[in-house]
């Protein structure tokens, strides 16, 4: 009975060790380093010239390397979760005039109308510079100046 | 995995059945101790196939009911949660595929890796419950062996048996008494 009791002690301890290690994960965790080099526009100022109906949008953007262009958005929710309007500079200059269009960021606007336009810039990198050049839209700014209030 | 559930099954049903029969069976009120049905290596052979099986036999039905009831439970959870593994899985490795195709913008890239960051705890979740289960299966199954080995009553041989005295307890005439026997 002795010998019977020893196997049966290794044969259970065996199965305990094999439980705790068969069931290894098969799944890895998500990493967003990919994205990490992509930074966020600072200090974005908005302005408003009623008389000539202009926005003036200015911004900062410390680490330019492989930016080729900038996005202005303007949007009626602070989240920019709501109406959305975007437009691209077309260059690298860090201030941008766009005609106050207000069917565009407006779409029920009348003769007389006030609201809150908030305005953020998004950087745009230059992925792949081959023949099929791909582009990614950088992350959002977030700026408290970017909040215009506007009364016409 | 299917066919293991039903087996599972089946075997918790059959031995549930098997259980209410022996309870049945062993009440005889002329007995004050319910005397064991099968030879110790007998139990030990059951308790080898399915912990519980030996103890319920060899007398202690409350421990080996205890322990058939533990050992189901842990199986069954660590089957399911195995099976929601799997499933949830597939469904992550799919969308782990696409998110490492890449993005047009930041934005999109950010509501993805987010989703897939409480899909991976999820995962994490259900492969912990899993191996909590097998564990909790195999030290269930670790005792049951123990149990019978070192703890169980000594049923001993036919042969062993009659050789030796007997002191037990016994129901005479619905009083309880001592019965003390001696086989030559």
């Amino acid at each position: 009975m002795d010998s019977v009791k020893k196997i049966f002690m290794a044969v259970t301890v065996i199965l305990l060790v094999f439980m705790v290690y068969s069931c290894s994960k098969d799944h890895d965790a998500p990493t967003f380093s990919t994205y990490a080099g992509a930074k966020k526009a600072t200090n974005v100022v908005a302005t408003f010239d009623q008389d000539a109906e202009v926005f003036t949008i200015s911004w900062t953007m410390d680490d330019t390397e492989d930016v080729t262009d900038y996005y202005i958005v303007v949007s009626d929710s602070v989240n920019f979760n709501g109406t959305q309007f975007s437009t691209p500079v077309n260059s690298m200059a860090t201030t941008y005039d766009m005609a106050a269009d207000f069917i565009t960021i407006h779409p029920d606007s009348t003769d007389s109308f006030s609201a809150v336009r908030f305005f953020a810039v998004q950087a745009v990198y230059i992925v792949d510079s081959g023949d099929n050049s791909q582009y990614f839209v950088g992350p959002r700014s977030a700026d408290s100046d970017s909040a215009l209030y506007i009364s016409q | 995995m299917r066919i293991i559930k039903a087996a599972i099954v089946t075997g918790v049903v059959a031995t549930l059945l098997l259980s209410t029969f022996s309870i049945g069976y062993a009440q005889d009120e002329e007995s004050f101790i319910r005397e064991p049905v099968l030879s110790k290596s007998s139990a030990l052979l059951l308790s080898a196939v399915y912990p519980g099986l030996g103890q319920m036999t060899s007398g202690q039905k409350v421990k080996g009911v205890s322990l058939f009831l533990a050992e189901t439970v842990s199986l069954v959870l660590a089957v399911n949660s195995h099976e929601s593994y799997n499933t949830k899985f597939k469904v992550y490795k799919k969308e782990l595929g696409l998110y490492e195709k890449g993005f047009d913008t930041y934005d999109e890239a950010r509501a993805e890796y987010l989703d897939l960051k409480d899909k991976n705890t999820e995962l994490d979740d259900l492969n912990t419950l899993r191996n909590s289960a097998l564990i909790a299966a195999g030290i269930v199954y670790a005792y049951n062996i123990f149990d019978i080995l070192f703890m169980g009553p000594d049923t001993g041989t036919q042969a062993d048996a009659s050789s030796r005295m007997h002191l037990q307890s016994t129901m005479i005439d619905h009083t309880p008494g001592i019965l003390f026997s001696k086989s030559f």
